[in-house]
């Protein structure tokens, strides 16, 4: 597991609104299925979720515009929730990056 | 009478009436709407998409039961993408604010998406354009609520003609109308070329744009063997022809009914031929065809062609069900992964290289990217009790390299012991020689492996400094050079008196005019690709072994390729006459 994605914490930027740096470890990059993980993740929570990379920023909760932010190996791309459960949106984000996107699942730690 | 020359992905000779499909000829009802039915215009499109979603997932069944999970995941992505929330967003809005029909509106979005997809020319989600266009395809089917635009409906049996095809089409077109596949675009690794090898349909691909020349219905030649259409043939070349195809037919039944004598020459000496695959379901193929094991199972197909990168279950079925259907004697190889320069556009982008042959790929990628060399080794050493596992490591190059694939794979060994998960120990370990400085090397490297696997593609590529793929260097890459040879039997030498086990891969090895050669040379084990098989071996049942090496002194004492594919040829000549017309 790449050490930078280790142990992810969450920033609290204000009351509702939450922030993770993460960096891109697979090596097709932020392809269909980390991303669709995502997706999954994201469209469970009322609160807005986003990713940026960059200058460029997209709707977590759309298949097709996490794909066009072609995020290659190795890009860091900032998460932020805000609204209504962010909290508990951030964490579960941040824990599919913990475990470096269940990619491979036998190698992902136990999530208990 | 005009003729598209481009790349042959699946050999075979056809003749029929074009059917051409045109993914872009979408029949587009209405344009505008009014004020009144915006509300009943969004609700079409989410019905329609609603309904798409359904026949996606259908696919998805259908596809995983005829041609597995690989293929099944495109579909998987395309399912989400017809779903997304975002896209749906769009279209409404645009239905909206500029009174467009769903149909017009569903073009608008996902052609933003499509030209955005195809602008990103060398990433893997570049190959995400034509998931796309196939959803805007099927979508105002839907909403126009016609049957789609391609033609499987049709009761006519034909030649296929496209510009490209998408999976779709290419998976739900029936094999027994569809005589061959000629596209405009598409490599050796495009959806369209995987799919004909898979279902055994010639095909031929990167015609270049020879669509606006056919009109439906003219009648082609597709000539899959040379990678030729011919567009409305003359009276002679139709003559011509038809006697081509049915002397291949002929052959082909023959040799069909002789595929179950042994691969024994006139004088009893046994040569084992076994298949090249890429996919798992090839191996029921190749037992049809007669192979004696999978001399060479190739893993990128796990990669390409997939949404995302195979897990190790994955691998792990993919490997077993191969296993299972070889039963626990048939050896099966298995080579570990060897994305290559040619496939460029699987790699990520951020590896791009001035000169990607010479780059970083295949076992050089795997020893970088150990976790991911790791998972295909575990998967493979859980696969080892279901049959007669073989692991192959790709263009090793130099004797460190092999040392630590042993080391990786001994890491692995002992992670399953800890873990109590059960495999073989004794997996016989071999490695591809297909760079000069292995076979320079091969007393070294004996020493570290059970068996060697001669690949002539790239070791011909290498040593002759010339890209198999550029036509006019056609020449100059050939089997026959007295370099290439020279090799060869360095490496046959070494092999015999190492007792390393030695086999021969590559398309060399599947040419009938090289098999008296390679069997003179010392060899007894070729690996073909499944349809050679029955050719090979009756070539094989021709020899003897004081011929073959009378025939090898002679080719010893040439200095050019030229000279010794002349009296090959003559060799092959006198042992299968039939042969004859293929090498004029």
């Amino acid at each position: 597991m790449n050490d930078y994605n280790a142990d992810p914490q969450p920033r609290r930027l204000s009351e509702d609104h939450y922030s993770l740096d993460v960096k891109v470890i697979n090596e097709m990059g932020l392809h269909a299925r980390p991303a669709s993980l995502v997706v999954g993740i994201a469209s469970k929570y009322p609160c807005e979720v986003t990713v940026r990379n960059g200058s460029k920023l997209v709707d977590a909760k759309s298949i097709l515009q996490l794909l066009s932010l072609s995020a290659e190996m190795g890009t860091h791309l900032t998460l932020e929730t805000r609204g209504d459960d962010a909290l508990e949106a951030i964490r579960q984000l941040a824990e599919l990056v913990e475990n470096g996107f269940y990619d491979p699942p036998s190698d992902a730690p136990s999530t208990g | 009478m005009e003729i598209f020359r481009g790349i042959p992905v699946f050999p075979g000779l056809v003749m029929g009436p074009a059917l051409i499909l045109d993914p872009f000829d979408l029949p587009v009802a209405r344009t505008r709407i009014s004020k009144q039915s915006v509300e009943a215009e969004i609700l079409r499109f989410e019905e329609a998409a609603e309904r798409l979603g359904r026949e996606i997932a259908e696919d998805e069944r259908a596809a995983r039961d005829r041609f597995g999970n690989e293929i099944a995941m495109i579909f998987q992505a395309q399912k989400m993408m017809v779903a997304d929330q975002k896209l749906h967003e769009t279209v409404a809005q645009q239905i909206t604010r500029d009174l467009v029909s769903a149909e017009t509106s569903a073009r608008r979005a996902l052609q933003e998406y499509i030209r955005f997809f195809r602008s990103l020319r060398n990433s893997p989600l570049a190959d995400r354009a034509a998931d796309l266009i196939d959803i805007e395809r099927r979508l105002i089917a839907q909403l126009t609520q016609q049957q789609s635009a391609e033609s499987p409906d049709s009761n006519e049996t034909g030649i296929i003609l496209a510009r490209d095809l998408s999976p779709s089409q290419t998976a739900s077109l029936d094999a027994r109308r569809v005589l061959g596949f000629g596209t405009a675009t598409g490599g050796r690794t495009s959806h369209t070329a995987i799919l004909a090898g898979a279902m055994e349909i010639p095909a031929v691909v990167g015609l270049g744009d020879f669509l606006s020349t056919v009109h439906n219905g003219d009648s082609v030649i597709l000539d899959a063997t040379e990678g030729c259409l011919i567009v409305r043939p003359d009276p002679t070349t139709i003559e011509r022809y038809k006697r081509a195809q049915s002397q291949q037919l002929r052959i082909e039944a023959e040799l069909l009914s002789d595929r179950g004598l042994p691969s024994v020459t006139l004088d009893g000496e046994e040569v084992e031929v076994f298949a090249n695959i890429e996919f798992p379901h090839e191996a029921q193929h190749a037992l049809d065809m007669g192979a004696a094991g999978i001399g060479l199972y190739r893993t990128e197909f796990l990669h390409l062609h997939c949404v995302e990168p195979p897990t190790e279950e994955d691998h792990f079925q993919a490997y077993q069900s191969v296993l299972e259907v070889m039963g626990p004697d048939r050896p099966v190889t298995v080579r570990t992964l060897d994305l290559g320069a040619d496939k460029i556009f699987d790699r990520p982008v951020s590896e791009q290289e001035n000169n990607p042959v010479l780059g970083l790929r295949s076992i050089r990628l795997s020893l970088r990217e150990v976790g991911l060399f790791k998972r295909q080794l575990r998967a493979l050493l859980r696969a080892s009790v279901f049959g007669n596992l073989r692991i192959m490591f790709p263009l090793v190059t130099t004797v460190m390299e092999l040392r630590r694939c042993r080391l990786i794979l001994a890491d692995v060994m002992e992670d399953l012991e800890e873990e109590k998960i059960p495999f073989k120990r004794n997996i016989p370990i071999g490695m591809m020689v297909e760079v000069p400085a292995a076979a320079l090397l091969a007393e070294q490297f004996s020493k570290l492996v059970d068996f060697f696997s001669i690949g002539t593609n790239d070791l011909i590529q290498y040593t002759l400094a010339a890209d198999r793929t550029n036509e006019n260097l056609a020449t100059l890459y050939s089997a026959s050079d007295p370099a290439v040879l020279k090799l060869l039997r360095e490496v046959v030498k070494v092999a015999r008196k190492q007792h390393v086990e030695l086999s021969i891969c590559g398309e060399m090895s599947g040419e009938p005019i090289y098999t008296p050669l390679l069997f003179g040379m010392g060899l007894r084990q070729l690996s073909v690709t499944p349809h050679k098989i029955p050719e090979v071996k009756r070539v094989v049942r021709g020899l003897t072994r004081a011929e073959a090496l009378r025939l090898c002194g002679r080719v010893n004492r040439l200095d050019n390729s030229r000279d010794i594919t002349s009296i090959l040829r003559d060799r092959l000549r006198k042992i299968s006459p039939e042969h004859a017309h293929d090498l004029e």
